[in-house]
């Protein structure tokens, strides 16, 4: 067998292989998007079928028709308020981090990484109780402020990785070339890191977008469900509405695809190619 | 001048650069940088050039700004600069690594500077475009640095801290990235701009050989202290110490310890293998050691002459290099190794055995406690 023919047997079994893997992790999806079009008998028929026979809406038109916009619209407001807030803070505090000496800087930056490794349910109660003590229960800021509790400490790592591969001449030419602290910072510095931002973005929105346990627990009325608090409530322990559940998860997951696709662009890794000669 | 490359983005007028009683600390203990004083002309072409560590750099970032001194005062052309922020102070500088901003343009790289000073749009083009057609990367403006070569990203370097027209111009190895061949060509190319430009510059390398072929005058550091500050010919031919000697020059100076007795006019050299009375004049009229002194002889390697029949220490060949138009050969004597310098012609083979002839006037001599040269009587 010659060397070029054994090269595109190799070439296709990969790519067979890779194409199975992407059907295996993508099975889910797909039996969750078919699901949401089945009639409540088919999507319990046996044995089970792949595709509905006939594309069944009335799982979406359930849903639709019940709170599902309220909820759609408080996760949308507090998953922006936690990225807004964790992009003004984290890309702050990391500036802070890698451009500035003060005591207990390295002390700081390993302490935030610390908090991270805590589990959410034990950062529950000190947050319970800071929420009622603000006077913020029930509300969307005590959502954002527990999302933003979680999402910071990794955002701020993720963020100062970023920083730190912004050369430091490259601010010190743009001082030197007469810009201000503030000028390098907003004209010369994020520029650069953009990148990291809209990557901590998107982490701070999936985490937030994602959220159950604060949700559930910060929140006491139904107009201040979000999505997963509300969809849950499709499923019990004594019924599932198993097409109304497929229909609304695949609801939830469209935007954060959407997101995904419309930045997907932007997070090119060598932006700050070029800027110093290595 | 070709008359395309004629700037027409304005010329700076320079100013006289001084650095008085400046001192530079970064911890407890001996200071990074201690300057006594230091005077650049108007206009002037001066290295600042030692090994690395020796504190050139940090000298250049108080000039910019970008570091405070911890004693002492700079002025640009009689006037305090060291209380006033990078900012407002009238420099440019180049950096090693070019620092040019990746997610602007060329042109935009070149017309920040003059954004920032307010500058208004038309006048800017017009200064971009003058600045890019002097150093040839008008059909580039539009790229990002991603998309340009090393030699082209150090002339937008170049370009955006020109096109101000600065007081003071600070270039921190800005060849050392560039390949041999280019950064022969940039030599020539820097001193020109430099010329036309007419700023103060302060150029800092650790390549002696850039210092001594672009400047019009170097500052040898070593330990964050100036050693010399002279005219490349003076540096090399009357270096003012022994580090100095050794620096400069490529193959360094040869350097023979030993004693000198006698005076007034001359003296006797002694060494092991060798024995040589100098006069003034054979060292260029400087001698002065005293009696019975540990001194030490230093000839540069185009000054030791080879001899097959007789001469001032008998050697034997150990090794010779072909460099293109000449040839070194290294020599192993009773006195020690020793350089020499010939043509690429001389038929010599390791093992051949002659004699070293030292160039008399072209001799020098240094303490070997102090080290500096011998200038005046041994106290």
């Amino acid at each position: 067998m010659s060397r070029m023919r054994r090269r595109l047997i190799r070439t296709w079994a990969l790519t067979v292989a890779a194409w199975l893997f992407v059907l295996a992790v993508s099975f889910p999806l797909i039996w969750m998007l078919a699901s949401s079009f089945k009639s409540p008998t088919e999507i319990t028929a046996v044995p089970p079928r792949l595709l509905p026979d006939a594309l069944y809406l009335g799982n979406y038109e359930a849903l639709f028709a019940g709170d599902f916009w309220r909820w759609f619209m408080n996760s949308i407001i507090v998953a922006s308020g936690t990225v807004v807030i964790v992009i003004v803070l984290g890309t702050l505090g990391a500036y802070s981090l890698t451009r500035f000496s003060y005591p207990g800087q390295k002390a700081t930056s390993t302490a935030i990484l610390f908090t991270y490794l805590f589990p959410s349910v034990l950062m529950l109660v000190p947050l319970f109780l800071i929420i009622v003590e603000l006077r913020i229960m029930n509300t969307y800021w005590a959502l954002i402020l527990a999302d933003m509790t979680f999402a910071m400490p990794f955002s701020l790592w993720l963020l100062r990785s970023y920083f730190l591969s912004v050369p430091l001449q490259v601010e010190e030419a743009a001082m030197v070339d007469g810009a201000s602290r503030f000028a390098c910072f907003f004209q010369i510095v994020l520029p650069q890191v953009m990148p990291g931002i809209i990557s901590t973005g998107i982490f701070a929105f999936i985490l937030a977008w994602d959220d159950y346990l604060f949700a559930s627990v910060f929140t006491t009325t139904a107009e201040m469900k979000t999505l997963p608090v509300g969809i849950a409530r499709y499923a019990n322990e004594l019924n599932a509405e198993w097409g109304i559940l497929m229909a609304a998860s695949v609801s939830v997951t469209v935007p954060v695809l959407v997101l995904f696709a419309f930045l997907q662009r932007r997070l090119l890794p060598d932006l700050n190619a070029g800027a110093v000669k290595a | 001048m070709p008359a395309e490359h004629a700037p027409s983005f304005g010329r700076s007028n320079g100013s006289e650069l001084r650095l008085d009683r400046l001192v530079k600390r970064f911890s407890r203990g001996e200071p990074a940088v201690q300057i006594d004083e230091l005077r650049i002309r108007a206009g002037e072409f001066v290295t600042l050039v030692g090994p690395s560590g020796c504190g050139k750099t940090t000298t250049m970032r108080m000039i910019a700004g970008l570091e405070d001194p911890s004693e002492g005062e700079i002025y640009f052309g009689g006037k305090p600069v060291v209380d006033l922020s990078v900012q407002r102070r009238n420099v440019a500088m180049v950096f090693q690594n070019y620092a040019l901003y990746p997610h602007m343009r060329v042109s935009e790289n070149l017309e920040y500077g003059l954004k920032k000073r307010g500058v208004p749009r038309a006048e800017r083009e017009v200064r971009v475009l003058a600045v890019a057609r002097m150093l040839r990367i008008d059909g580039m403006l539009d790229r990002r640095p991603r998309q340009l070569s090393g030699g082209e990203q150090q002339r937008v370097a170049l370009g955006r801290a020109i096109i101000r027209t600065p007081e003071v111009l600070l270039l921190d190895e800005p060849l050392s990235n560039l390949d041999a061949k280019l950064r022969t060509f940039m030599r020539a190319e820097l001193v020109k701009l430099q010329r036309q430009v007419g700023c103060t510059t302060v150029f800092v390398t650790h390549d002696q050989l850039e210092a001594m072929t672009m400047s019009d005058r170097i500052a040898v550091m070593r330990s964050g202290r100036i050693q010399q500050f002279d005219t490349p010919q003076d540096i090399y031919n009357h270096p003012a110490n022994l580090f100095v000697a050794g620096f400069i020059g490529s193959p360094p100076m040869n350097f023979i310890a030993g004693t000198a007795e006698g005076g007034g006019g001359g003296c006797t050299f002694r060494a092991q293998g060798l024995q040589l009375h100098v006069s003034d004049a054979d060292c260029g009229g400087r001698l002065r050691p005293g009696d019975g002194r540990q001194v030490t002889l230093g000839i540069r390697p185009e000054h030791v002459g080879l001899d097959g029949g007789s001469g001032d220490l008998a050697a034997v060949v150990s090794v010779v290099e072909l460099i293109g138009a000449e040839k070194y050969v290294f020599l192993e004597s009773e006195a020690g190794e020793l350089i020499a310098r010939t043509n690429a012609d001389a038929r010599l083979q390791p093992g051949d055995r002659l004699f070293c002839r030292f160039q008399r006037g072209k001799i020098r001599m240094f303490d070997s406690t102090t080290e500096r040269a011998c200038v005046e009587p041994l106290a």
